[in-house]
């Protein structure tokens, strides 16, 4: 299994070399030139040429040297010791011939019986392409990222709306904004990018506007700060849209010549029409023109009327447009006031700010582009009022429809796609949903046969759903009803349900770059019982667990196997076209990862054992008549095709046998040592006349064809009114004609939150009657220089933050009778646990909160069980619920009912005095892999011979 | 001449950036090491650039402001006159104030001196280190041109800081304390840095206070 | 900041043997019957000042360097400090030593003790000096460090003298230099209470307007991990003292340097031998103490970054509930102070 090869880089006078490669201390992907010096990394910086960080770093990328030699890395295959229980960290080294026998040996079995009995989840994965194609081919259903407890609310809402959304998948247009509005957003995301454009914005005088419980990072850069209660933003963008269609101030135009606001919706309670739009024989939407004819949306080229009442053959029909203003009619500043706490003359001045900058002051592009319809524009209109949009509003149980709400907002602006307003990023736009399923019947999973379909995708009727009558078909219950467009999975689902074999009982999990028994679990005592529960025979309930993991994690004490993944800088990988891209509003892009360092000896890099694994079991496609396929990943990026034959792989450019062909072309196999040697990136830069309006935009839906973006150059019609939405409702009401569900709850839950338009509904948590007694809401933020639990071992990161109170506005504070200093319980429906209280003016009073993942779990990440990060520092995540107390059949998870997003900001507490002065609650330590950490007592980091040693021991 | 390094605050965010990869370069630079102690438990360690965060005002009225502090290489430097022995000097050609290791005896009077707490002390190797201005990367005529600021300013991922010649009048540095207030920090202590803050500067609502009551009066 | 052994010796050790000095030498010229006391408390002061010296040299964690630091006498208070008590040590020396070897007349032991006491005034003046020129270390900067630093060392010096002669006599010294150390020790709790007063401005005085660029409203410290103690790279801002421990430390202060030695040398209530001894011992530990407050409770300029700095509350602001507020509480069944 090698590696390939070592890059040689580019040798400097001084006798240091430098790679190019891609960073990943985070998601961002930023483009990243390592320096190295005898044999030692002496810099990391940004590459000036790469289109995501132009040359910037950040704090965590730059500190990416002390991750490389962090004393919590792993360097063998661990087992568990025989006799010792999960969780007690109690591994033993052992060989890869071991491991790989042991876990290809429980592989075959289940790939012989019932492939559903593997559950492969991976978290922080960037190679999700390829994680997704090993599951497919292995046969189970059961595979997904990392996206249920991360942000599928916010690629569902957008992906269903306009066909691409926030972060991967899209981008505020900060170089020709005035008027920007950042909803939800904590202080990095996306890291770098986001901060080059915020600057930009600063530079040019735009306006800044936050919207957020919780000032800071970003947001202190703000112009106003709007603090609002958490869970309310879905009334505070109705109440904006009432204001903007009170005073007139929405692109009327842009909203019927590019969205389906003006469609005919039949109106036509109690039978499977109701709520579905009027068609005609070819299956085209119908407008209705000024003058009350009825004709095709293409046909009317833009001038299908929003308002209105129509008789069409007998059948009421209405504009999408006008059934959206009666919601808008009672969605008053007042109403949202008294949900928000943002006052109501603020969110008139907010409303109206917007809609004067985006129809008085539009920019003028002298750009001439030709839409859908056939007519040329000479210039390109923009609306110059951008948003941006994450987690605030993800993680909430009614994230999706006030995603939803968000991107109709934008639509009223008319500022999708345009100058200073939201863009795509290829390959976005897609079609809305874009056109991938999952295979929805059980039959499609056999045994040792490769699954029918994609594993993930974007259901468009409840007949797309992956249930057998009410059963999930998943383990994490996605595409089920009782989450039906699960586009991520449903990752946070796993581990209860395997526990009680609901909707069965799994054989051997396999949790890929996931921190699942600590940070990114909820109600997480209980998770971890869980994962060490064993039946009355002894045995584990979930009988293997199988983790590949870089470093010692809280989660690598509970596996059974351990396989040492590489570094980052260690291996082979890509940042693809077929995954999260790296591409930026102005084209597609991607990147690769080369080794800059040797792993160590005992250590390979999980793709490269993935691939080895796939071929011990002769999965489809990794072995084609008895013969290898790929050697291991740097192979695979090289030559696997979506389809043998596509010309569409991992990496878009330098295609062709000789590295000349862009986009589609045959596999080269000189590609990664081609980008390696141009800086590691590859991007394109679309003609102008293509880079605006893409939806509509003739000129670009023909190269998105070529590109195979888009299997056809349809233009791609806005969703201001979802049809697909109104199928589940349909099937809620027991009126849809295909799949539909027995149970009453759920059908209820898909008749009440399926609506085809934006709505607001109280997170599911507030529904909760218990939760009247705790009145604040807790939250958590991302602080700039972790990622998640990845700094806390880094000796240079975790010096910046190691301990986190329990943030609390002092008026808030003083009217329950509590101090700055103190220590507090903060009680939950699920339990309790102790913090220390801060008092900060930056917080809405109903809101507590405190920073994400920096607390650690005695024993892991090779520090010291008395670090700080155990023994000072907190992890909220313990009293999250992780389920509702609600009454119907089977388990419900704290999801969002439409998605399965993860609900972490909806959790209520109460806060008051502590007798305790301590962190409460405690997990037992757990054995490190290495205690050697613990005795350097000084690190004086150094590439230079003379300088000073590198992590000097002493007393 | 006299090298110095603005930061705008109305652009810095507060992520650390620079805090880091000063520490990143310096480690194993010129003047390192920047050591840490006791890395892998409770943590502390050298750093040359400290961001500092902090928030005023009173709810819903605050603000929330980040300020990265390293050396000011200050014009009166009060670093530089206490120190007996010379290590700690001012340079006259560009202004960067550093200090020589080899006769610097570590009696840390020098960090009494300064007025800003960006002295750092190395008792291992019995000396006084700070921040040099990267003084190493910007004569080392082998780096390429972009290297040849300080790391600080090449990472910081708003562009909020800059770097140049605050005496040249047609400087960037020059232009931006003139035009946008540029700043200094605790002027009272009288020791003149060369290193200047630009102040926040508020976009205002484009519609006036008067017209929004108007309509919210007349319609809502 | 944090003390350290080595200044905490140099600086007490220095005053006191020029106190001594001075005390000895005054005793010489105005009072022929305790001439005796002159070698003797040369010798003293040589001893004394030597292991203050000596001391001192610890304090230079890079000896080897240490040849160099008598190049800045021009503007550096440690190059001076380093020359004057580096001369007067030596001459003190001279004076201790010369004598054993060489006849020397009364004029010119006379004669010596005058140089000797205007060298270790001038050590005395230039230690003091380097403390209270530095305008960064806000409590120091000021007059009063000097007057307090020599003033110290006098009295504590003094109390020796007087104790030496105590034991000699077995009984109460008097004469004017006992009314002088009586005066002196109440003058010295003047200064110190000046001193106090002047430390507590300072730990107040410096501000988030100047320090930041924002107006002086309440500022609060977002604390990251590196403005937070325990600050071993950073010596000069140590931890700030918690109110309570600067409290008793000032009283165990002004008990051991000036109340407990003034009412064992005013109030006769046992042997005047060891009364003054003891005097005399525990304002040399007084003097000890006063020190180590002088380095632990200073305010230095950077403090206002730091993490564990006092945050001042504003004048103006009040957390009081509006009306607004409470009618938000209720509305989720809240109430003031309900113990939720
Ligand atoms: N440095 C760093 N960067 C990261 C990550 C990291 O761990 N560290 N993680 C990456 C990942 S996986 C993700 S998913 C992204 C997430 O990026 P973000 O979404 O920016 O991160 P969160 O920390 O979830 O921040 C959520 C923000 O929403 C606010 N908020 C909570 N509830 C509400 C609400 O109801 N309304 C509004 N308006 N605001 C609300 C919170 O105060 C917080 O500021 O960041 C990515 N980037
Ligand atoms: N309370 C609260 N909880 C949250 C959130 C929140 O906002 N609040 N956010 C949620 C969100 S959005 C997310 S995305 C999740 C994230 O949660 P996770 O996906 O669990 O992310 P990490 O904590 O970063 O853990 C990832 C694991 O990857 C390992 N790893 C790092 N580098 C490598 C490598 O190169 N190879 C391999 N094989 N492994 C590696 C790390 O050691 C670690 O064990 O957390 C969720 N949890
Ligand atoms: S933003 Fe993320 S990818 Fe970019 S440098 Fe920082 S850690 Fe690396
Ligand atoms: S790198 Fe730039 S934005 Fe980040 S803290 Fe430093 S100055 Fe501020
Ligand atoms: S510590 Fe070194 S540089 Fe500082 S004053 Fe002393 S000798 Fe000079
Ligand atoms: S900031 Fe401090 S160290 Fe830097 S020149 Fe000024 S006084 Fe000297
Ligand atoms: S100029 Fe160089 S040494 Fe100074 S703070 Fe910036 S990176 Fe550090
Ligand atoms: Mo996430």
């Amino acid at each position: 299994m090698a590696i390939g090869n070592i890059n040689e880089g580019t040798n400097s006078p001084d006798g240091a070399t430098r790679i190019h490669t891609t960073c990943y201390m985070c998601a961002c992907r930023c483009g990243i030139e390592v320096t190295v010096e005898n044999d030692r990394i002496r810099f990391i910086s940004g590459i000036p040429e790469n289109p995501v960080n132009r040359g910037v770093w950040c704090a965590k990328g730059g500190a990416g040297i002390m991750t490389e030699y962090s004393p919590a890395r792993l360097t063998t295959p661990l087992i568990r010791e025989p006799g010792a229980e999960r969780g007690t960290g109690k591994l033993v080294p052992t060989d890869w011939d071991t491991v790989l026998g042991m876990v290809e040996g429980w592989l075959r079995e289940i790939r012989r019986t019932d492939p559903r009995q593997l559950a492969y989840f991976t978290g922080r994965d960037q190679m999700q392409a390829f994680n997704g194609f090993w599951a497919k081919q292995f046969g189970t259903p059961n595979w997904a990222a990392h996206g249920g407890f991360c942000s599928v609310n916010m690629a569902a809402g957008g992906m269903y709306s306009v066909g691409g959304s926030f972060w991967e998948f899209g981008w505020p247009d900060l170089d020709h904004a005035r008027w920007f509005m950042m909803l939800g957003v904590a202080e990095d995301h996306p890291s770098n990018p986001l901060k080059l454009a915020i600057a930009r914005l600063k530079d040019r005088g735009g306006r800044f506007v936050v919207v957020n419980p919780i000032r800071s990072g970003y947001g202190a850069l703000a112009d106003e700060w709007v603090p609002i209660r958490p869970g309310t933003d879905g009334a505070f963008i109705l109440a904006l849209m009432h204001v903007l269609y009170r005073e007139q101030l929405y692109d009327r135009d842009y909203l019927m010549r590019y969205t389906n606001a003006p469609a005919l919706v039949q109106m036509a309670p109690g039978t499977a029409r109701d709520g579905m739009f009027l068609k005609n024989s070819e299956g085209e939407m119908l407008v209705a023109l000024p003058s009350g004819a009825i004709v095709p949306y293409m046909e009317a080229k833009g001038h299908g009327v929003l308002e209105g009442a129509f008789v069409h053959e007998g059948q009421n029909v209405r504009p999408a447009f006008s059934l959206f203003l009666e919601r808008l009619g009672t969605a008053t500043p007042e109403w949202a006031e008294r949900l928000t706490g943002v006052p109501k003359k603020t969110i008139i001045r907010l409303a109206m700010e917007m809609g004067i900058t985006a129809m008085q002051h539009p920019v003028m592009l002298p750009v001439a582009w030709q839409d859908m319809y056939g007519d040329t524009h000479q210039e390109t209109l923009g609306r110059p009022v951008a948003f941006h949009a994450m987690r605030g509003l993800a993680a909430h149980t009614n994230g999706f429809q006030t995603i939803r709400g968000l991107f109709d907002l934008m639509m009223m602006l008319g500022t999708v796609d345009v100058p200073g307003g939201f863009r795509y990023k290829s390959p976005y736009p897609k079609p809305i949903p874009p056109r991938v399923k999952p295979a929805p019947n059980p039959t499609d999973y056999q045994p040792s046969m490769a699954a029918k379909a994609p594993l993930l995708g974007y259901p468009t009727t409840p007949d797309d759903l992956l249930v057998e009558g009410d059963r999930p078909i998943r383990i994490d219950e996605a595409y089920s009803w009782k989450y039906p467009l699960a586009a991520h999975g449903v990752i946070q689902n796993v581990i209860r349900n395997a526990y009680s074999r609901e909707p069965y009982g799994i054989d051997t999990l396999m949790i890929y770059m996931a921190n699942v028994a600590w940070n990114s679990t909820w109600n997480t005592l209980t998770t971890r019982d869980m994962l060490a529960a064993k039946d009355e025979e002894g045995n584990y309930l979930i009988p293997h667990v199988v983790v590949i993991d870089a470093y010692d994690s809280e989660t690598v004490a509970f596996a059974d196997v351990v396989l040492p993944d590489t570094t980052y800088l260690e291996r082979w990988d890509a940042a693809s076209l077929q995954d999260r891209p790296i591409s930026e509003p102005e084209g597609p892009a991607d990147s690769i990862r080369q080794p800059v360092l040797a792993p160590p000896a005992g250590v390979r890099p999980a793709a490269d054992v993935l691939i080895e694994l796939a071929t011990r079991l002769e999965l489809p496609r990794f072995v084609d008549k008895g013969v290898r396929q790929f050697r291991d990943y740097y192979d695979f990026i090289q030559t696997w095709e979506t389809e043998p034959g596509s010309g569409v792989g991992i990496l878009a450019g330098r295609r062709g046998q000789d590295g000349t062909k862009n986009l589609v072309g045959e596999p080269n196999l000189h590609q990664l040592q081609t980008y390696a040697n141009n800086k590691a990136f590859w991007s394109y830069e679309l003609p102008e006349a293509t880079k605006y309006y893409r939806m509509a935009n003739q000129k670009y839906l023909e190269w998105a064809s070529d590109a195979k973006f888009i299997e056809s150059p349809e233009p791609i019609i806005l969703h201001f009114y979802s049809e697909v939405l109104q199928t589940f409702r349909l099937a809620g009401q027991g009126l849809w004609p295909g799949k539909k569900p027995d149970d009453f709850g759920v059908r209820n839950r898909l008749a009440t939150y399926f609506d085809p338009l934006p709505l607001w509904y109280p997170p599911l948590e507030e529904q909760v009657e218990a939760n009247r007694e705790f009145p604040l809401t807790i939250l958590t933020q991302r602080p700039m220089t972790h990622y998640h639990s990845w700094g806390s071992h880094n000796a240079w990161l975790r010096q910046l933050l190691h301990e986190n109170p329990l943030f609390m506005n002092p008026k808030m504070a003083e009217s329950l009778g509590l101090c700055d200093g103190q220590w507090v319980w903060i009680e939950s429906r699920i339990g309790k646990m102790t913090a220390t209280l801060r008092y900060s003016d930056a917080v809405e009073p109903f809101t507590v909160w405190t920073w994400n993942a920096i607390a650690k779990g005695p024993g892991s990440w090779g520090l010291d069980p008395l670090a700080p990060e155990a023994t000072r520092a907190v992890l909220i995540n313990h009293i999250i619920p992780d389920t509702l107390p609600v009454g119907y059949e089977g388990i419900w998870y704290n999801n969002d009912p439409i998605t399965g997003q993860a609900g972490w900001y909806d959790a209520r507490v109460k806060v008051y005095a502590s007798d305790v002065h301590e962190v409460w609650p405690q997990v037992a330590a757990r054995t490190p892999v290495n205690a050697e950490a613990l005795k350097i007592k000084r690190l004086a980091y150094s590439t230079q011979s003379s300088g000073g040693n590198h992590a000097r021991r002493g007393g | 001449m006299q090298l110095t390094i603005i930061t705008d605050l109305n652009k810095c965010v507060g992520c650390k950036s620079c805090q880091v990869s000063c520490k990143e370069h310096n480690t194993s630079g010129a003047f390192g090491t920047v050591p840490d102690h006791d890395p892998y438990t409770d943590p502390d360690g050298m750093w040359w650039n400290r961001i500092v965060g902090m928030e005023s005002g009173e709810y819903p009225n605050t603000n929330v402001l980040y300020l990265p502090k390293a050396c000011m290489h200050c014009y009166d430097a009060p670093c530089v006159p206490v120190c007996p022995t010379g290590a700690s000097y001012k340079r006259e050609d560009n202004g960067v104030v550093l200090v020589d290791y080899d006769s610097c005896i570590g009696c840390q009077l020098c960090m009494w001196a300064c007025p800003y707490g960006v002295r750092e002390f190395d008792e291992q190797q019995g000396v006084v280190k700070k921040c040099t201005m990267c003084i190493d990367r910007i004569e080392d005529e082998s780096l390429p041109e972009i290297e040849r600021q300080p790391a600080c300013v090449q990472s910081c991922p708003t562009h909020a800081r800059t770097f140049g010649d605050l005496e040249d009048p047609d400087s960037e540095v020059a232009k931006l304390v003139a035009q946008r207030q540029g700043f200094t920090l605790l002027p009272e202590l009288g020791a003149r840095p060369a290193v200047h803050y630009l102040p926040r500067r508020q976009v205002p609502v484009i519609l006036d206070e008067s017209e929004v009551l108007r309509i919210m009066e007349e319609r809502y | 900041m944090r003390p350290t052994g080595p200044l905490l010796l140099i600086t007490v050790l220095q005053g006191v043997s020029g106190g001594l000095v001075l005390s000895v030498a005054a005793l010489w010229w105005l009072m022929p019957a305790d001439r005796w006391l002159l070698p003797m408390g040369l010798w003293g002061a040589f001893v004394i000042a030597s292991v203050g010296g000596v001391a001192s040299l610890f304090h230079m964690h890079k000896p080897k360097a240490g040849r160099f630091i008598l190049r800045r006498l021009k503007t550096s208070w440690l190059s001076r400090e380093a020359l004057t008590t580096g001369i007067y040590v030596p001459v003190l020396a001279i004076l201790v030593i010369v004598p054993h070897l060489l006849l020397v007349a009364p004029f010119w032991y006379g004669i010596g003790s005058v140089i000797a006491s205007g060298l270790a005034l001038i050590a005395m003046y230039v230690t003091a000096m380097l403390y209270a020129t530095i305008p960064a270390m806000r409590s120091w900067h000021t007059p009063l460090t000097v007057v307090s630093m020599m003033w110290v060392g006098l009295v504590a010096g003094t109390a020796l003298t007087e104790a030496r002669i105590a034991i000699a006599i077995g009984g109460h010294p008097g004469g004017p230099l006992h009314l002088a150390l009586l005066g002196g020790t109440v003058i010295l709790a003047g200064i110190k209470w000046l001193q106090y007063r002047y430390f507590s401005e300072a730990r107040q005085a410096i501000h988030a307007s100047t320090g930041t660029g924002m107006p002086a409203a309440p500022y609060r410290l977002i604390d990251s991990g590196t403005t937070k103690l325990p600050y071993r790279t950073q010596t000069q801002v140590w931890p700030s003292l918690e109110p309570g421990r600067r409290a008793v430390l000032y009283m165990v202060m002004g008990l051991s340097l000036i109340l407990v030695p003034f009412v064992l040398e005013v109030l006769p209530m046992g042997p005047r031998a060891i009364e003054w001894a003891s005097a005399a011992g525990i304002m040399v530990c007084g003097a000890f103490i006063e020190r180590w407050i002088f380095f632990a409770d200073v305010t230095h300029s950077s403090k206002i970054w730091f993490g564990d700095e006092l945050q001042r509350p504003s004048s103006v602001s009040s957390n009081r509930v509006s009306p607004d507020f409470a009618r938000r509480l209720k509305q989720v069944g809240m109430h003031r102070h309900d113990g939720l």
